[in-house]
């Protein structure tokens, strides 16, 4: 039995638009229970110090409060984390960075609840903090935790770099460094936990990924995980930032809620999020190429410092996306990468749309533009020269047998961009304008989804009722992104349905078995394919059902425009409904849960080599930018983005997320730059921590392209990320285009431009 | 936060309130200052006093050569004024670079003045436009030249009794040219790092005077009366403007904050004014 899916490749209108758009959707914050009690955090004073005593009897004593709780409350483990238990919800002999809370307070408003938490008094010892990751690796650095700074090293190694770069013409070597930026999702973290009846402990909230926070919860709680239930409110952004620091938040709230048999609503300020919840890792990158005169690159050795603040978080997986991706997508044959993730004492540093690559893609696009320029050769064909090709081996000796585009992405963008007479022309034009044009690329290849991360499966739930109408449930998460679209599209296909009648079921931890978290790019390829496992199943059952009325065999039976129909013959058919009411009746079972499990890919950590992908995506950016090189003010006029997303199954979607994150990666690029100094957080609102505006993006072109791959549905593979992590670098290099000033650390705000250094001058800066 | 909150029915009432002395009061104009600042708990008032019932505090009038300004009009009413486009451009071009259009609407001049910001971007603009601020208080009504009515970092002279209700200045004539220009991270929302404003008498391509101001440079903004100095009396001259660019770098002397560093404010103090003058020339 077949469908027509037509619907692929469409772009029918959001399946949650209207609720969006019309004020109904319900977000966190919207949320009221009756008895509701509000919570505030009490927060650590000093970025690293070993709490001496803390006195909650006057803030319990204030009217109003119902409940202060502190690290000797929790009935669970004291931390919880993805690999390294270290993240503590409440903070019990140490704390690690000024985001720590030390106690957390209930009380019957949150104004009550702010003057309790003046009243808790906590004394502190005070001990040497490290706010440098390169100075916390050094042995005499004070320890931030036990176990020491280091949180992980991961390397890649192949061939020989002596042999490489005894090929070498030239040995080139640069140094970069990229800045701790902030998700900026318009909506702070939100949770409100509640107990049922039953006992089940509910945490409801701005979550991304329910089941991390799931885990989280019940470990610290100490409850099983069938008395957690985690359901996700209308989410107002993520972009990977709403995971530990919602299971932060979890803990806070659920354990108040155990406490007082009360709902509980716990909140962030813009405040208390710029300083509590985790950021992207700043990188400091060290390249050394070696390369031959005729363009050819020998060898790359990389060695990476990142900051990961004071908690693993997601230091280990986004530090092994880097190593796996640092040398860019061109054929190396020597190549010895080393990265290295240490605790200090600011805030700390996870998941980020992007996951350790939009760091690596601005020093080593940064670096081919200079390697080329050293050459005297044009950018675009210094790389053409370089990149990867089909059936090429990766820098981690990965065989690539799918169609690889980096090569397509770079000869379409850049016939787009005008590219060739671009690079002549804005030179010669800039010597009589004071204003400076000029235009740069970025390109790059990304493995997707988990990779060798860990198990990347994922499951659906189709279920057709009575009456025609589906019903779909997943465990991952939307997040602006699409994905119910996307997900209802592809039941909408499968099933010859318009896709009003798929109704996406919110996320619920209750309701579907642990699908892993909505990260990586991951949910198109391995939520979709899931997702029409459970439709093409939920089909077979209708199809041999109507295939006896019909009388025709089950091969011959189709499903489009709401009829089950043999192929060919669209006289003899009966309506969806009438089959659903058929099959049901004969007794069948139209619920249909599906699980799909990645391709196999595997790692050798101690070789630093492996398949660490089952498939990867290509895509270039080229940015046009119009500098002002007495003020240092860049203007980006023009980004033309293309990316391979396999098949675009919704390609306005498609537009929306290259859109997104080339504002995402102008803003990384120009702008955003969480200021700390000793631990102390001084961007401390979007009044001071600026993201572009409508005004600063420019035109973006998106262009789609597609070469479909064995592993996706549809052949789709994924777009989001890779959107996010090529522009800065471009922007980058088109300022050097037109200036001739190659700037190697972010963001290229006004002052570096001009002077040549950042804003504020950091302590303890190396370089 | 809990407050109690008044509504003055008339410019006498506001001002029966205010003499009554209580600390705690904070007068709401336009509220994007006062509320951030409630918010933030920098301030916890006691009550809020709305002014913005108040008649006398509105219009924008000329007469005899003079405009007044009642201190509620906003930002956005000032940036689409045709009459102050043609007689007080540095002050239409400043007012409409303040924020967004949400805060230009809401914002208003009196409450840009009375927040007293080195980097409110009225304040260079009405500094060259020899603006004078009026304060009335039940007892009667001052006036005070603008460059008197600051005393520091968010610090005027304006006493708790009294209420800023207009401002005035002479309006340009033929002669008469002006600007304001500021550089901010981004070309919407932001704070200025530095702004420049001037306005000159040009005859016959000669300066027979000229104001210029620099705001985001010091504690209060400033004047820069060496570099007015050297280009009065000069012609606009390529090499005289890159002069005053020089000059006026060199006293801009400003600080450095989260939003710029003193180089590179005093470099750009001198440049905007450079970018003024060559478009005048």
């Amino acid at each position: 039995m077949n469908s027509n899916p037509s619907i692929i490749g469409t772009s029918p209108k959001r399946v949650d638009a209207r609720e969006k758009v019309t004020g109904s959707a319900r977000y966190g914050q919207d949320l009221r229970m009756d008895g509701m009690l509000f919570a505030r955090v009490k927060h650590a004073e000093y970025p690293h110090a070993r709490i001496r005593s803390i006195k909650t009897a006057r803030a319990k004593r204030l009217k109003g409060v119902a409940a202060v709780v502190t690290a000797a409350d929790i009935p669970g483990n004291p931390a919880f984390g993805a690999i390294i238990i270290d993240n503590q919800p409440i903070a019990g002999d140490k704390v690690r960075y000024l985001g720590d809370a030390v106690a957390v307070v209930a009380a019957e408003t949150e104004a009550i609840a702010e003057r309790a938490v003046d009243l808790i008094e906590v004394k502190y010892e005070e001990l040497p903090g490290v706010f440098d990751p390169r100075e916390a690796l050094k042995p005499d650095a004070p320890r931030i935790h036990e176990k020491g700074n280091l949180i992980v090293h991961h390397k890649t190694r192949k061939g020989d770099v002596g042999v490489g770069f005894g090929e070498a013409d030239r040995i080139i070597e640069r140094s970069y460094s990229t800045q701790r930026v902030e998700h900026a999702y318009i909506e702070t973290e939100v949770v409100v936990a509640y107990l049922d009846p039953d006992g089940t402990l509910v945490i409801k909230g701005s979550h991304q990924n329910l089941f991390n926070i799931r885990s989280a919860v019940a470990g610290v709680l100490g409850l099983p995980l069938s008395k957690v239930r985690i359901i996700q409110a209308s989410l107002g952004g993520s972009f990977g930032g709403k995971d530990d620091c919602m299971a932060v938040l979890g803990c806070r709230a659920g354990l108040l809620s155990l406490k007082t048999a009360r709902p509980i609503m716990l909140s962030n300020s813009r405040e208390d999020s710029l300083v509590e919840s985790y950021k992207r890792h700043p990188y400091f990158l060290d390249y050394k190429v070696g390369v031959k005169d005729d363009g050819t690159i020998t060898a790359m050795e990389i060695n990476i410092v990142a900051d990961g603040g004071a908690y693993a978080s997601m230091t280990q997986f986004v530090t092994w996306r880097s190593v796996v991706h640092a040398t860019g997508p061109y054929r190396v044959p020597h190549v010895k990468t080393d990265i290295y993730g240490a605790y200090t004492n600011n805030t700390y540093t996870g998941a980020f749309r992007g996951f350790g690559s939009p760091q690596i893609t601005f020093a080593y696009e940064s670096l081919m533009d200079e390697i080329a320029g050293e050459l005297g050769m044009d950018p675009l064909q210094f790389r053409l020269k370089n990149v990867l090709r089909d059936n090429d081996v990766t820098a981690t000796g990965q065989k690539l047998d799918h169609t690889v585009s980096v090569g397509e992405a770079l000869e379409v963008t850049t016939r787009a961009a005008g590219w060739d007479e671009k690079r002549k022309k804005f030179p010669e034009e800039n010597a009589g304008r004071i204003m400076k044009r000029g235009i740069g690329l970025a390109c790059s290849y990304r493995g997707v989804a988990l990779g060798a991360e860990g198990v990347d499966a994922t499951g659906a739930i189709v279920r057709i009722h009575s009456d025609g109408s589906v019903d779909l449930t997943t465990g991952l998460s939307e997040m602006g992104q699409g994905l119910k679209t996307i997900f209802s599209q592809i039941v909408a296909a499968e099933l010859g349905l318009p896709i009003e009648k798929i109704q996406y079921r919110e996320t619920d931890t209750s309701t579907i078995t642990d699908g892993g978290p909505t990260v990586a790019s991951r949910s198109t390829i391995i939520g979709g394919s899931a997702v029409r496992k459970a439709a093409i199943a939920a089909r077979e059952k209708l199809g041999a059902a109507a295939a006896e009325k019909l009388g025709a065999p089950p091969a011959k039976i189709i499903a489009s425009d709401e009829k089950i129909m043999v192929k060919g013959d669209p006289v003899r058919a009966v309506s969806f409904r009438e089959a659903a009411t058929m099959a049901l009746d004969a007794g069948m079972n139209l619920s249909s849960f599906a699980w799909h499990v990645s391709p196999p890919i595997w790692w050798n950590e101690e070789e630093g080599r492996g398949d660490a992908y089952f498939t990867y995506v290509y895509g270039c950016q080229i940015a046009e930018v119009e500098v002002d090189p007495e003020t240092g003010r860049v203007n980006v006029l023009e980004v033309w983005a293309a990316h391979d997303v396999g098949k675009a199954i919704n390609p306005e979607t498609v537009r929306g997320q290259i859109c997104g994150g080339v504002a995402t990666a102008i803003g990384y690029g120009l702008l955003e730059e969480v200021e700390m100094v000793d631990g102390v957080t001084k961007t401390m609102n979007l009044d001071e921590y600026l993201i572009p505006t409508a005004m600063d993006v420019g035109k973006i072109h998106a262009i789609i392209l597609e070469n479909e791959d064995k592993y996706g549905p549809y052949g789709a593979k994924c777009v989001a990320e890779p959107t996010a992590e090529l522009c800065a670098a471009a922007i980058a290099n088109a300022v050097c285009h037109a200036t001739g000033k190659r700037i190697r650390d972010l963001p290229l705000n006004l002052e570096r431009i001009v002077l040549g250094h950042k804003l504020v001058k950091k302590k303890r800066r190396v370089r | 936060m809990k407050f109690n909150y008044r509504r003055a029915g008339s410019l006498k009432e506001a001002l029966e309130i205010l003499s009554e002395g209580d600390e705690s009061l904070k007068i709401l104009a336009g509220g994007t200052d006062l509320l951030v600042m409630i918010q933030d708990k920098l301030i916890s008032p006691g009550v809020l006093l709305d002014i913005n019932g108040l008649e006398e505090l509105k219009g924008i009038e000329e007469s005899n050569g003079r405009i007044r300004l009642g201190a509620l009009v906003s930002h956005g009413q000032i940036a689409a004024d045709k009459l102050l486009r043609e007689k007080a451009l540095p002050l239409v071009e400043s007012c409409g670079e303040v924020g967004s259009p949400q805060i230009r609407n809401r914002g208003t001049i009196g409450g840009n003045l009375v927040m007293a910001s080195p980097s409110g971007d009225s304040i260079p603009a009405l500094y060259v436009l020899g603006a004078e601020v009026s304060l009335k208080s039940r007892d009667g009504e001052r006036v005070i030249p603008i460059e008197d009515f600051f005393t520091g970092v968010k610090k005027c002279v304006i006493r708790p009794d009294e209420l800023l209700i207009s401002i005035t200045f002479p309006a340009l004539g033929p002669d008469d040219r002006g600007f304001f220009k500021k550089l901010g991270q981004r070309k919407a929302l932001a704070i200025s790092k530095v702004s420049t404003a001037a306005v000159l008498t040009l005859r016959a391509g000669v300066v027979v005077s000229i104001r210029i101001a620099l705001g985001a440079v010091g504690t209060t903004v400033l004047r820069a009366p060496r570099t007015e100095a050297f280009l009065t009396g000069k012609s606009l001259a390529p090499e005289v403007i890159t002069e005053a660019a020089r000059l006026c770098a060199e006293e801009s002397r400003a600080i450095t904050d989260i939003r710029s560093t003193g180089a590179y404010r005093d470099e750009m103090a001198g440049l905007l004014l450079a970018r003024g003058l060559e478009k005048l020339a």
